[in-house]
């Protein structure tokens, strides 16, 4: 018992390491002389070997061993990160968690093999170490640079340059048919080392200088680590890990005290107006409020513990560019905005993999191979900007790049091609509507099918995975300029605000962000058009469904008028006929579990003030059964 | 009328029984219910509660045997009826007060089976259990774990309520 218990807070904090480790290595692609980022990492690995070894994780611990020797080499200056170990450094991150992963499930490591991964680890700590002996020297001069005096832009954007030459130099050499760009005789790569070797030293200088001049300064900087630790410290104290179920449990319980005081609201609000004046009641009355009130202020706390940064998710990004990049040969700028963003737990676990597939599509069809870009007169470097900020209660999320954009003829050409719309379809669609058709199934816009995009999941899975959180997609692209994808969802998955109608006997609540109107219509109004059932609502065309035949539900149209309720969902517009309107209410949504988990046309089910179950129509899915139908 | 209760009580007191037995022998403990003219049990372990039947929300485009769902204590569950499922020919019982809705949860599905009457906690020695193959007909004989023989000789059909509750 106590081992399982081990394990678990192991399984935490490894995941929780190995999540930061991702990040903070691509970042040190970026910024490798960072020392305290590359301290950091040391240490992540340190850990990871200390804990797994402590359980008793072999392969774990060879494989964070083999990593921290090289780590350790960078860290101390010794040699310098080149891709190529960053490419090693990361595959053996993909191995640890893949035994992790294995830990998790089966509590075992498993029979993965991890020989590869330890010989590859060994090649590139040979190399390092070796390269340590040939140019010791220079290495030496990094180490001093590498402390990062702050006053000393000028030299280190010079320094960045001449790497950056040396870069080209090296590639240059690898491509001899790659002529260098820039005026006269390009500088060789010795008189570039050389000359990068004269800064360092000016670097070192000026940065023993600046020690001299301000001793304090020194003082200061030996303080700083212990306070940054104490601060740790502190943090740590103030939060607790918490298993999801309990939160779970106690969400569920606060529904059933909220659906509890709504019937309390009720019976006082009747014992009032039948004993007006009684004190008894009166107080009643008063105490009924105050309950209510802090009944609504527990369901949003109980709601805020369960709500999560973004970062969650969009902290695995940078690795996933980082990779896709390379492995596509395009430069990409990764800008993320917003991770501080706060959702529901469960809604950030959807997200995942629909973003990752817009990410995906965004640097394999969007961000153009680097000449293309230089040619076109833009930066060589793609940007990438995955942004999340907060808009009423809904929280947006936008995926934008700067490539090429799409291309309203190449769409139509392929719709038309696949069969999904005719001429006269396009001839009516406006632009975005056209846009849109990227989401239909069965459509995919790269002209080579890559291994990047193109697994046969398509845009149409990333649509439907939005919906099912009741959030909507949008696409604006501009040919040359960019695409900007933009994912609006609702801030919770657990309450929502309803529409509740009547069809016969039966009650049904309509999420209230699909509503468009709900208008009051008579019978005579309604046109058959090829089969359809129409009304032309305020000059424009509107598409009707009645209720009680999806959902076979038995009754009578007595009146003459019947009610319509106009959603829309995505680019679809449509009515829905239905008897009556209740009102508006507030909903808890509940799922219909597991037994039941695919119902067209419902998503979920609430429970009334009542106690009696109300079921909740899947809208999207509902525009899908009809046009099927239709 | 909660089960939990009564079959801890029980558990506690077969095990008392158990321990008085001379010789020592395994037995299955079941909760017997009565759908049509037959009688079935399921693994007392597996079920959750039994309860009368409150409302019950049809629900559209679900599958005929179920019957909707119901409100158990703020957890949405649906309720199903083994005579549509099983294509069994008896109409339910006249007896309203007497029908019950057995309550299963396996791993991760709570379901509730309509039943037209709860009979009683069985203790059936393992080893009277017969495999049901040739036994049961009506219907698949992959929802049947086996068929037990009570006191009095009659027999009682034993669901395999995994089974039962896995689409």
């Amino acid at each position: 018992m106590a081992d399982l218990e081990f394990l678990e807070d192991f399984l935490a904090e490894v995941t929780e390491i190995l999540e930061q480790l991702n990040q903070d290595l691509v970042e040190l692609e970026e910024r490798p002389e960072d020392l305290d980022l590359l301290n950091k990492i040391f240490r992540a690995a340190h850990t990871m070997k200390g804990t797994s070894s402590f359980m008793g994780f072999e392969k774990m611990t060879t494989v964070t061993h083999r990593m921290e020797d090289i780590l350790n080499v960078l860290r101390k200056g010794e040699a310098k990160l080149t891709p190529d170990v960053m490419d090693v450094v990361l595959e053996a991150v993909d191995v640890v968690e893949q035994i992790v992963e294995n830990i998790r499930e089966t509590q075992e490591e498993g029979d993965i093999d991890i020989t590869e991964i330890v010989k590859k680890l060994e090649d590139a700590y040979a190399k390092l170490t070796g390269q340590k002996t040939e140019e010791e020297p220079a290495a030496e001069d990094v180490v001093i640079g590498g402390g990062k005096p702050p006053s000393k832009e000028e030299l280190e954007a010079l320094d960045r340059e001449i790497q950056e030459m040396l870069k080209k130099e090296t590639e240059a050499e690898q491509a001899p048919e790659e002529t260098v760009i820039g005026g006269g005789r390009p500088p060789t790569k010795e008189e570039l080392e050389a000359f990068d070797r004269e800064i360092q030293e000016l670097l070192k200088k000026e940065l023993e200088k600046e020690q001299q001049q301000t001793g304090k300064k020194e003082k200061k900087k030996s303080d700083k680590p212990a306070a940054k630790a104490e601060k740790k410290e502190k943090k740590g104290d103030t939060t607790i890990r918490v298993d999801v179920s309990r939160l779970d449990a106690l969400m569920n319980l606060v529904g059933e005290l909220v659906l509890g005081r709504n019937r309390l609201l009720r019976i006082v609000q009747q014992l009032s107006t039948k004993y007006e004046g009684d004190e008894l009641v009166e107080a009643l009355s008063e105490t009924m409020d105050q309950v209510d009130f802090i009944t609504t202020d527990l369901q949003m706390a109980v709601m805020k513990t369960r709500m999560v940064p973004i970062a969650r998710v969009f902290n695995r990004f940078p690795r996933v560019v980082r990779d896709l990049a390379r492995e596509l040969n395009k430069e990409v700028k990764l800008i993320i905005e917003g991770e501080d963003t706060e959702l529901d737990r469960s809604i950030v676990e959807e997200i995942g993999d629909p973003l990752v597939h817009l990410v995906r599509n965004a640097i394999d069809h969007g961000i153009e191979p680097p000449q293309e870009r230089e040619f076109l007169g833009k930066p060589r470097q793609g940007t990438l900007r995955l942004a999340a900020y907060h808009e009423g209660n809904h929280i947006v999320i936008l995926v934008e790049d700067d490539g090429r954009g799409i291309d309203i003829e190449k769409i139509k050409k392929k719709a038309l091609e696949k069969g999904l719309v005719t001429e006269a379809d396009l001839a009516r669609m406006t632009e975005k509507e056209i846009l849109g058709l990227i989401f239909l199934p069965g459509f995919s816009t790269a002209e080579k099918v890559t291994d990047v995009s193109g697994r046969g999941v398509g845009m149409d899975v990333v649509k439907t995975n939005i919906e099912k959180l009741n959030g909507t997609i949008e696409i604006n692209s501009q040919v040359g300029k960019g695409t900007q994808i933009v994912i609006k969802i609702p801030l919770t998955l657990a309450i929502i605000q309803s529409l509740l109608v009547q069809v016969g006997e039966e009650i049904y609540a309509i999420p209230l962000v699909s509503v468009v109107e709900a208008v009051k219509v008579n019978v005579d109004e309604i046109q058959y058009v090829e089969g359809q059932e129409i009304i032309i609502l305020r000059d424009s065309v509107l598409p009707l469904v009645e209720l009680s035949r999806v959902f076979n539900i038995p009754t009578e149209r007595d009146d003459k008028s019947i009610y319509v309720v106009v959603l829309s969902i995505g680019d679809k517009r449509f009515g829905l006929i239905v008897d009556r309107l209740i009102g508006q209410e507030e909903i808890v949504i509940k799922s219909l579990g597991n037994y039941l988990s695919n119902v067209p046309g419902i998503s979920g089910a609430t429970i009334m003030g009542d106690g009696r179950v109300t079921l909740i129509i899947d809208v999207a899915g509902l525009a899908n059964m009809i046009a099927r139908v239709a | 009328m909660d089960l939990r209760e009564i079959s801890e009580f029980l558990k506690k007191q077969a095990a008392q029984e158990e321990g008085l037995a001379v010789q020592e022998e395994e037995y299955e403990h079941l909760v017997g219910f009565i759908i049509g003219d037959e009688e079935f049990a399921v693994d007392i372990h597996l079920i959750k509660e039994i309860i009368e039947v409150p409302d019950i929300t049809r629900v559209p485009n679900a599958p005929s045997h179920v019957l909707g769902v119901i409100n158990l204590r703020g957890q949405i569950v649906p309720v199903i009826d083994l005579r549509i499922k099983f294509n069994l020919p008896y109409s339910p019982s006249t007896n309203e007060e007497e029908r019950k809705i057995v309550v299963v949860e396996t791993d991760e599905k709570v379901v509730g089976i309509m039943v037209d009457a709860v009979t009683h906690v069985l203790r059936i020695p393992v080893s009277t259990i017969e495999p049901p193959h040739g036994v049961v007909g009506g219907f698949e004989a992959e929802y049947v774990e086996g068929i037990g023989k009570k006191e009095d000789n009659k027999v009682v059909v034993i669901l395999n309520a995994n089974k039962l509750l896995e689409e």
